[in-house]
């Protein structure tokens, strides 16, 4: 101890840290800040666009849309968005949600982790790769089935549900395992099967998180616009059926934004992405909302 | 409990754990597929040339540039929301943080392109990797917050009763305890990346139509698979299942390597 | 504390409390409802109560920790050398490398070697230290750590045993030469041996540094302790020699404490 040299003592007020403090909470601001002028860019972008062409705002709920036509209504579209998103939804659910569960709960141990690392994998399939797959080769398989010509929101719906099933199920392995094994153990204690203890114990607390994972994985398919525009040939022009090609809110945004130059043009396509917009912003919210507290640790 | 109910309940629990395994494969089974399908396309019509992996660098470019603008905006917003903000304020910042996770991805490509994109001149590398960056930047926002949650408190506390500033305690204890799994999100979120390609619709110039340049001008094998796949030639069509190949085995990888990064202990 | 010793930390009126998230301070619930004591100088003090009577807050009020929690506010002072810590231009970080505090439960850093654990303080915060090697074997000798760690120091701080954990804690605790020592409950979590080990130490220390130590269990009270103070619900009962406290208590509330006769949680 002797050999040390003795401490320096100062005053108790600030020596240099309180600097540091201030550089640091300004850049930690910068970034949020940033965020937030990235989000009030974006929508002050689409506004003015909608504003500078107001006169199509009364028709804007018509199903009929034809840019050639000057008819722009995205009721349609906003139709065809939400019934390739619901056939998407219904063909992906239940695949991802039993995939996760028995991924979760009923896999054996050793398979667990690799087969986690390929659902890693899978949530990040670019859509570019879907697009390409269901133009190509779902697309042939479904105008067998659907007739020539008539797969469109057979297609979309294909899209959605190759693009949020991974998602759905990843989320979802993530609410399954943050149910505490204390609920597991008390069930197979009493003589469960591994099944019953999901039934009973484990599926009653997890419900609300699984509702979360599907509207998250849909969420990433609702701001899908490449992928559709791929499988969905030609322009839309009334309202979908299942035979008819469709386009969605989205695939019209690639398809037509960087060549729209009329104002009335432009105006639509802002507002349907406007829509997007505040669709995708519910659905996160929302969907975080029901995740929270399931896959949180507590502190 | 009866003999024969017993071995109901077991044949039903062997049966649920079939189905369920099924369904897994039922999940994962397109991607195996995928994969195989591109390569033997791309085989099939020649798809494979040099000029792809040019495509393939120019990709790994252009996204290691969008995490560089995307990973520290995210880290500091997230920074900022988890230790320095006040109850209003945080939210605001995670309710916009959302907004933008929550955006189409095409919607950056729009941004840059009618603000900035006028003023980087002939060059599409930089407004692609902006619209980039505004993609990863929200998600890595939210991952760092939610990870910096997880540092217990007691850790916290230790460096803090040491005399150290807090703004130190947070980069030089509680970031460091997250890092591994900060890193696995980073990586993840590079791989989701490599692979958008509707925003660099707006940022990379006029493509569409033009896949034969596409390799050439701007190289982004997401962009050159979307240009390449609307062309009638079997040629081009090739060269579209071999980006197919590259993009996903690339992406594959990358997230699954992020996936071993964010779980090893640090 | 004896009449001679000089006043080293001096607290006066001091209210602490935590509001819950959002929640404004008037429904606040009060953990210190004024509080005024002296800590004399280079001796040892004890903090004793029932669970929930302020101890742990009072002694986390005293260097600037308890702000640390969400919710949690001050009021009153808590000077060190007649200057308030509470004060405008002080440095709550300055004042926490003054006034060290060890924990209840001890916690390396995780990440950082038994060497870079005792240096943490210096090496956070991104200052040089000189003579690295002699200091921490200077404070791993002081808390009787050097001989069972001296061959590991570069494994991981939390590869040690739980009593080795908490006198680590103290030794990087010690190494920023503070001039008062807090410690919260600094052997609830360890076995009777490790207990020993570091109320030893605690005898070695007194007469070199300010220590006041939290703590349930009575008997080390009567130990280590120089004085004793009394808290519960809040208020300071009575702070007297330790002595004083334990043979001929002044408060009827004291004496019902000490012999076990309410809110007595035995120290685990």
């Amino acid at each position: 101890m002797a050999s040390l040299p003795p401490p320096s003592r100062k005053a108790l007020a600030h020596r240099g840290s309180a600097s540091g403090q201030a550089i640091f909470a300004s850049l930690a601001r910068a970034g949020s800040a940033l965020l937030a002028l990235a989000t009030a860019a974006t929508l002050g972008l689409l506004v003015l666009a909608v504003l500078r062409g107001p006169e199509v705002l009364p028709g804007l709920a018509s199903l009929r849309y034809n840019p050639g036509t000057g008819e722009l209504g995205l009721g349609g579209l906003a139709l065809s968005t939400s019934a390739s998103l619901l056939l998407g939804g219904l063909l992906a659910t239940p695949l991802a949600l039993f995939g996760a569960l028995w991924l979760a709960e009923l896999a054996p141990p050793s398979v667990q982790r690799p087969l986690l690392a390929l659902l890693d994998g899978a949530v990040a399939v670019p859509s570019v790769v879907v697009g390409l797959w269901v133009a190509v080769v779902g697309g042939a398989a479904l105008e067998r089935l659907a007739g020539p010509g008539g797969s469109g929101l057979l297609s979309a719906a294909l899209v959605v549900a190759a693009m949020s099933a991974p998602t759905i199920a990843r989320v979802a392995y993530a609410v399954f395992t943050a149910v505490p094994d204390a609920l597991r153990e008390g069930a197979i204690a009493l003589g469960a099967t591994r099944w019953e203890a999901v039934r009973v114990a484990v599926l009653p607390v997890a419900t609300r998180g699984l509702v979360g994972a599907v509207v998250l994985g849909l969420a990433r398919a609702l701001g899908e616009t490449i992928a559709i525009s791929m499988v969905v040939g030609g322009r839309p022009s009334a309202a979908p059926t299942l035979r008819g090609a469709s386009g969605t809110l989205g695939s019209v945004l690639v398809d037509e934004y960087l060549d729209a130059f009329r104002a009335s043009h432009l105006a639509t396509l802002s507002a349907a992405a406007l829509v997007l917009l505040a669709l995708g912003a519910a659905t996160h919210l929302g969907s975080r909302a029901l995740v929270r507290g399931l896959t949180r640790r507590p502190a | 409990m009866t003999h024969t109910s017993g071995t109901r309940r077991a044949r039903t629990d062997r049966l649920v754990s079939w189905a369920g395994a099924l369904a897994f494969a039922g999940l994962l089974a397109p991607v195996l597929g995928l994969v195989l399908w591109s390569l033997l396309e791309a085989l099939a019509l020649g798809g494979f040339e040099l000029r792809l992996f040019a495509a393939l660098v120019g990709s790994l470019e252009l996204c290691a540039l969008a995490l560089l603008f995307g990973l520290p905006t995210g880290l500091l917003a997230g920074l900022h929301v988890a230790e320095l903000a006040g109850p209003r304020v945080a939210r605001a910042v995670r309710m916009i943080a959302d907004v933008l996770a929550g955006a189409p991805p095409l919607l950056f490509g729009v941004l840059v392109h009618s603000t900035v994109a006028s003023f980087t001149g002939a060059s599409s590398l930089l407004p692609s990797a902006l619209a980039l960056g505004l993609f990863i930047a929200p998600a890595m926002a939210r991952a760092t917050e939610e990870l910096l949650s997880l540092v217990p408190e007691g850790l916290r506390e230790a460096a803090l009763g040491l005399g150290l500033a807090p703004w130190r305690v947070v980069l030089f204890v509680c970031l460091p305890s997250v890092r591994s799994s900060l890193g696995g999100v980073a990586l993840a979120l590079g791989a989701r990346a490599l692979g958008e390609a509707a925003p660099l619709l707006f940022t990379a110039g006029a493509v569409r139509g033009l896949g034969a340049a596409v390799f050439g001008d701007s190289p982004s094998l997401a962009l050159g698979l979307y240009a390449s796949m609307s062309s009638a030639d079997p040629a081009e069509q090739g060269k579209a299942w071999a980006a197919a190949f590259v993009l996903l085995v690339t992406v594959v990888a990358a997230s699954a390597l992020g996936r071993s990064v964010g779980e090893r202990r640090a | 504390m004896s009449a001679s010793a000089r006043a080293k930390v001096v607290v006066e009126d001091l209210r602490a409390w935590f509001a819950a998230p959002g929640r404004p301070a008037s429904e606040a619930t009060s953990a210190l409802s004024g509080v005024s004591m002296r800590f004399a100088e280079n001796e040892v003090t004890a903090l004793i109560g029932p669970s929930g009577s302020g101890k742990s807050t009072l002694l986390r009020c005293i260097n600037r920790m308890h702000e640390v929690t969400r919710g949690a506010g001050v009021g009153g002072s808590v000077r060190l050398d007649g200057v308030d810590v509470y004060g405008a231009k002080v440095d709550p970080v300055e004042v926490r490398r003054r006034i060290g505090l060890v924990f209840q439960r001890p916690n390396p850093l995780p990440m950082l070697s038994v060497r870079e654990n005792v240096l943490a303080g210096f090496r956070l915060a991104g200052e040089p230290v000189p003579q690295a090697e002699e200091l921490v074997e200077s404070m791993l000798r002081r808390v009787a750590l050097w001989d069972e760690v001296k061959d590991r120091l570069d494994r991981p701080g939390t590869s040690l045993s739980g009593g080795q954990q908490q006198r680590l804690c103290i030794a990087r605790c010690l190494a920023l030469r503070p001039e008062v020592m807090l410690m919260d409950e600094p052997c609830s979590a360890l076995d009777p041996v490790a207990t020993a080990r570091i109320e030893e130490l605690l005898n070695e220390l007194r007469s070199k540094i300010t220590i006041v130590v939290v703590t349930h269990n009575l008997q080390q009270a009567a130990r280590v302790a120089d004085s004793t103070a009394f808290l519960h619900q809040g208020e300071l009962i009575e702070h007297e020699p330790t002595s004083v406290v334990f043979t001929n208590p002044r408060d009827p509330r004291t004496e019902n404490y000490i012999t076990g006769r309410f809110g007595r949680t035995t120290g685990s």
